[in-house]
């Protein structure tokens, strides 16, 4: 296959596909811009302390700025990866079409690579002004805020080197796409069996808990936070499988549909919501630690805004490793979509329209996600109250609580809102979905 | 057995000797036996008599060999309505289809309304062949289920011939 | 307008720059049981979904139980496509996570009747077709011809004025597809709806009452077999 062909088989087809590829591109360009800020916080030498932050100017804390930055890269790379994902019919028929004429699985893995490439170096390229962008911005904030040194010229030799690497570790994602090879549909276990077995992990997680909120046990972060993990693995896949036979006893056609597909996808859901609720709880903590200490007169060892920055980089960690799993659940809802086209075709013609095989994706999407959401915030904000109240039981916690509970009714709203617009970008699956052509397929 | 009607056939592209008939017809079926010119002669005297062909040469001298014959105008409405009329769906009908069908190709002729009344003829004995019998017993199905299977046998070798014949009249065009 | 079942006048559709059918015409009355048959590419489930109203032919009409397509709003043709067109495919294609019970009701249940209704209905055709012991079990859980049953199940539970089908068979063994014609035929019977089959199968067709052949998008004879 020479490298025209290649081209010409890997660019974006259709509309749908054109949305996959804008996605990935701004995916991998916000991961360019985090590693290019990255690699400029470790290349400063001795910074002006008057001019930054006390993130860069602090030695010890410069490692912990230069980590931020590569997980948020890391969290941009694993929503671009979801957006990988985000295939459709047209492009499994042309894919299958290729193996039919006679492409072998690596030409298709190439194709694949070729693909994820493409899309990859484009970001990678884009990143470089983006990057400058942010940092110019960045130099004009106050200087708590100036976390980002200005750009020097020894970026403009990494950017290039930056965009290729990028390129390459998208073709290689690009290439290793299961979808692409075998569309086998996968086997389900016995609902009864794997009820019970996270119903137990889920048990294990709230002991763990309500053991590091004992009153003389020490409170070790970790333990609490792998406690809610735990839980929240193990109770979202049943809670998911229970709200999916609700909707499909429901007589409502297109919540028949969702609750079906909920029911049968209950784990990987599960596991999708198990991090939205985690994610809701460091934003919920992040929520409760900012507001005790701006109410309470406490003495410090270093200043208020400080700490904020602090926060809000965990914070804005937790958001993208929560889009992160958003993308994933979506990218889950349009596999599931391609697997079963065939079948929804046939019910389109029996009247059930693409409009409302959307309204099942995003009851699908919308309700799960925005309950993990909000109860995840208030459990973190709970579980940070609770160990304030522990720490120096003087203090009075009730109004930040208040503000923990309206925050994760704020955020649920909002968390229900963002899922109802993503579920959108899948219009275009859904049309394609519901296609005559796919009559013709098993 | 159609031998008379495939006479007409082989004189409709214009007269001929007998010689020529038997010769016709050994190419058209090459893997049939060849016909006899005793039966060729006997065909074209009945035929003669029955006002479907002609004389239009006679040899001065010598016997019959030397006989130029032709279709006349009923002898050509002769044939072409064999052309058209579908064989009944009877255990020795296929040999008549396959001679109409061969008849079809050589003289040029439109296959497609015979091709309408053949299947229709042949999908109706199905039809009556597989909706159950009073009298069902245990073998007389499989009995029905044969020869329902070989009429769609004959059916699908009838499309298949005449796909091609028109792919043939499409390419030569 | 007319009482027919259906009736297609001068239909065109073409596939961007695939023109598959050219101008076919055909009537069906109601009870009638029509084969269309031809050559792979002539065009015929081409004109199945054109007269089931999946596909909007470029030129000519569509009239399903005296109602033409064409002049209905989208949400009226598929209502009307509901109610008066069932189809059942080569291969069933039930939704995969639902029982066979809650896929037949479905389209009672798009129409918008009461969901305890909607599956007694539902319950009451699959015992027709002779799978009401599997109701709640799911389509990957059964074989082809059960599934093909539900299907030929959930196409009649509307009542509608024709069923189509897109080689039925096709998927079947030859003593599994005889079974599913004569449970196609007289249930269609039943339900007092007409059958379009396409199919190119010589033993499929015979169970009509008309053959229609098509040929590169056109009718090339319509006989009678009955």
């Amino acid at each position: 296959m020479t490298l025209t062909t290649l081209i010409t088989l890997a660019r974006p087809k259709s509309s749908t596909d054109r949305r996959r590829s804008t996605l990935l591109v701004a995916a991998v360009a916000v991961a360019g811009v985090f590693l290019l800020a990255g690699q400029r916080i470790v290349r400063l030498g001795s910074p002006d302390s008057a001019t930054y932050s006390s993130y860069l100017t602090e030695d010890g804390l410069r490692p912990g700025v230069v980590t931020a930055a590569v997980l948020l890269a890391a969290a941009a790379c694993a929503l671009a990866f979801q957006a990988l994902r985000l295939g459709t019919a047209a492009r499994d028929r042309r894919l299958a079409a290729l193996r039919l004429a006679g492409a072998t699985p690596s030409q298709v893995r190439l194709i694949g690579a070729a693909e994820a490439g493409l899309s990859g170096l484009f970001g990678g390229v884009l990143a470089g002004p983006l990057y400058f962008a942010v940092a110019a911005v960045v130099q004009s904030l106050p200087q708590v805020g100036r976390v980002l040194p200005a750009p020097a010229p020894g970026d403009l030799a990494a950017w290039p080197v930056l965009a290729v690497v990028l390129a390459l570790v998208a073709a290689s994602s690009g290439g290793l796409l299961r979808r692409q090879l075998s569309t086998e549909p996968k086997i389900e276990p016995d609902r009864r069996v794997w009820q019970g077995r996270y119903v137990t992990i889920g048990a294990v997680g709230t002991i763990l808990v309500v053991l590091s909120l004992m009153p003389h046990s020490p409170v070790l972060i970790f333990v609490q936070a792998a406690g809610v993990l735990l839980a929240a693995s193990g109770f979202a896949p049943v809670a998911v499988a229970a709200y999916g036979r609700r909707l499909e006893r429901s007589g409502d056609p297109v919540r028949m549909l969702a609750g079906g597909r909920l029911l049968h996808t209950a784990r990987s859901v599960g596991r999708m919501l198990a991090l939205l609720v985690v994610c809701g709880g460091v934003v919920g903590a992040v929520l409760a630690m900012g507001l005790d200490h701006q109410l309470s007169e406490r003495e410090l060892t270093a200043s208020g805004d400080f700490i904020y920055t602090g926060l809000g980089f965990v914070a804005l960690l937790s958001l993208f490793a929560a889009l992160a799993a958003g993308v994933a659940m979506l990218a889950g809802a349009a596999d599931d979509l391609l697997d079963q086209r065939s079948q929804l075709a046939a019910l389109n013609v029996f009247g059930m329209g693409a409009a409302q095989v959307l309204r099942s994706v995003r009851i699908q999407l919308t309700g799960p996600a925005a309950v993990a959401v909000g109860a995840g915030v208030l459990i973190g904000g709970g579980l940070v109250c609770f160990r304030q109240t522990r720490m120096d039981p003087a203090t009075d916690t009730s109004s930040v609580m208040v503000f923990v509970v309206v925050a994760a009714g704020v955020v649920g709203v909002l968390a229900w809102l963002l899922a109802a617009l993503a579920s959108g970008v899948l219009s275009g699956q859904v049309r394609d979905a519901v296609d005559p052509a796919n009559l013709r397929t098993t | 057995m159609a031998t008379a009607e495939l006479v007409l056939g082989l004189l409709s592209a214009g007269p001929a000797h007998g010689y020529d008939v038997k010769r016709g017809h050994d190419s058209w079926f090459p893997d049939s036996r060849p016909l006899a010119f005793g039966q060729v002669y006997a065909t074209l005297g009945r035929l003669e008599r029955d006002e479907l062909v002609e004389v239009v040469d006679r040899a001065s001298e010598g016997g019959p060999e030397r006989t130029v014959y032709a279709l006349t105008p009923k002898g050509r409405e002769h044939l072409s309505r064999w052309l058209t009329e579908p064989v009944e769906p009877t255990p020795g009908g296929v040999d008549e289809m396959v001679r109409k069908v061969v008849a079809t190709i050589r003289t040029g002729e439109d296959a497609s309304a015979y091709l309408a009344r053949q299947r229709a003829t042949y999908l109706h004995r199905i039809r009556e062949l597989k909706s159950p019998a009073p009298e069902d017993d245990s073998s007389s199905w499989l009995v029905r289920d044969y020869v329902a299977l070989h009429l769609d046998a004959d059916l699908r070798w009838l499309d298949r011939a005449l796909d091609r014949i028109t792919e043939q009249k499409e390419t030569s065009r | 307008m007319t009482d027919a079942a259906l009736e297609i006048q001068r239909v065109e559709y073409a596939y961007r720059r695939d023109v598959a059918l050219r101008g076919v015409s055909l009537r069906v009355d109601p009870g009638e049981i029509v084969a269309v048959t031809g050559p792979s590419g002539c065009g015929k489930s081409t004109l199945l979904h054109c007269a089931a109203g999946i596909l909007r032919p470029q030129a000519g009409t569509v009239a399903l139980a005296g109602r033409n397509l064409a002049e209905l709003s989208e949400a009226e043709r598929t209502r009307v496509r509901r109610t008066q067109a069932g189809i059942v495919l080569q291969f069933g294609q039930l939704v995969p996570d639902l029982s066979l019970q809650d896929n037949v009701a479905l389209p009672l249940l798009l129409e918008g009747h009461d969901a305890a209704a909607a599956r007694r209905a539902a319950l009451g055709w699959l015992e027709r077709v002779g799978v009401a012991a599997d109701n709640e079990a799911l389509p990957r859980e059964l074989s082809g011809g059960q599934n093909q049953r539900a299907a030929v199940a959930r196409a009649l539970v509307t009542g509608p004025a024709v069923v189509f089908a897109d080689e039925p068979t096709g998927s079947l063994d030859s003593r599994a597809g005889e079974q599913m014609m004569e449970l196609l035929v007289s249930s269609a019977g039943d339900g007092g709806a007409a059958l379009v089959i396409v199919t190119h199968d010589n033993l499929v067709a015979a169970y009509a009452d008309r053959e229609v052949r098509l040929r590169d998008g056109v009718v090339q004879h319509e006989v009678r077999l009955s």
